[in-house]
């Protein structure tokens, strides 16, 4: 029953993603549609490649004929900010491996942000579970979203154009709140300073190079605040140290 | 593309996205490298991706508006948004909200 319960936390914190995957993938079936390939082809794509910008990719190379090793080194490089994910919420994960690589399969943009910001505060032996109801939530509802657009196709978009606005809206506001819930007065110099590379390096080089290079950023920007000065009769041992206090973001 | 090349390429690229999810896992296990991530100055990465990311979502789309309605009904989705995460530290509760800005703004606004 208490896996159940945890699963269902995770579930309905995986709402917000929900809302915001079906109109992308619903785009994404009908796009599919569009280049000549199949229903299964579509949905099997969705249903094993499960990663939004190289599915959208995958479409442009097949339509241009890129050859595979061209498509290959170009979803590596779409992917490439996932190698930061795993390492961020790992000390929530469970230590067998097995269970690692199930989670990193549901590893994507939005259940990274969501369970980087909500995980830690799950209980711990909960913590897969909640993980796995998230995951689960989010890769259903991309599944759904390509059905749903490979079945009603274009025609339901048009016809309700706010609607579709108004659901894709959902991830732009999911990504804005955690990034806000994730900021601490500390970072600030160091997210402004990634922020505005960010925004320079996506008008040159496109999103991933962006993403990456505002992290890098704002790792050279960040300096951990430091702890006063040991007051007089305490030890100096007994002063956290400060990279100590800047990292305690999580449980670990 | 052919149809054997098609699954091919679909397998492989299946292969390439779970493994750049799946790699820091296996890599963890047999050098600490990984692991510094999530202290010292490394702290910053969480947040710095989601602020990275939510530039990228934000310039993608507004570059894409064309006109003055479509700019301020995006920022007052935001404003709702940024408003109730502040207030009610729910990020569910703030997506909802969101999205309710964004509707009513699209509602009013003239296009």
């Amino acid at each position: 029953m208490g896996v159940l319960r945890d699963s269902w936390r995770g579930v309905r914190a995986g709402v917000p993603v929900l809302m915001g995957y079906v109109p992308v993938a619903m785009a994404y079936g009908i796009a599919a549609e569009g280049v000549g390939l199949s229903f299964w082809e579509t949905l099997l794509v969705s249903v094993f490649v499960y990663a939004g910008a190289s599915q959208f990719f995958i479409l442009a190379a097949i339509k241009l004929g890129t050859p595979l090793p061209g498509i290959v080194a170009m979803v590596c490089l779409l992917n490439a900010r996932h190698l930061l994910y795993g390492p961020l919420i790992v000390k929530w994960l469970p230590q067998a491996l097995q269970k690692r690589l199930q989670a990193a399969f549901f590893l994507t943009d939005e259940v990274f942000a969501t369970a980087f910001h909500a995980m830690g505060n799950q209980p711990e032996q909960g913590r897969y579970a909640w993980y796995m109801g998230l995951g689960m939530t989010a890769w259903l509802s991309w599944i759904g979203g390509t059905i749903i657009g490979l079945v009603a196709g274009a025609g339901l978009t048009a016809q309700f154009p706010q609607v579709d606005q108004t659901l894709r809206f959902a991830l732009v506001a999911l990504f804005f709140s955690l990034a806000l819930l994730s900021v601490k007065r500390s970072m600030l110099f160091a997210l402004l300073m990634a922020s505005i590379v960010t925004l320079l390096c996506l008008m040159v080089a496109g999103a991933t190079p962006a993403i990456l290079a505002g992290a890098i950023t704002a790792w050279l920007c960040f300096v951990p605040k430091r702890e006063a000065a040991p007051a007089i009769g305490q030890t100096p041992s007994s002063t956290q140290h400060p990279s100590a206090k800047e990292g305690s973001h999580g449980t670990h | 593309m052919g149809h054997t090349e098609f699954w091919l390429a679909i397998l492989v690229m299946a292969i390439v996205t779970w493994l750049t999810r799946a790699l820091p896992f296996l890599l963890m296990r047999k050098s600490n490298a990984f692991g510094r991530l999530t202290s010292g100055r490394f702290v910053i990465l969480g947040p710095a991706l989601l602020v990275s990311m939510t530039v990228v979502v934000v310039y993608s789309d507004l570059h894409e508006a064309s006109g003055l309605a479509p700019v301020l009904t995006y920022f007052c989705g935001l404003a709702a948004a940024g408003v109730c995460v502040k207030l009610s530290r729910n990020a569910g509760f703030a997506v909802l909200a969101g999205m309710a800005g964004y509707a009513l703004a699209a509602f009013l606004l003239p296009v």
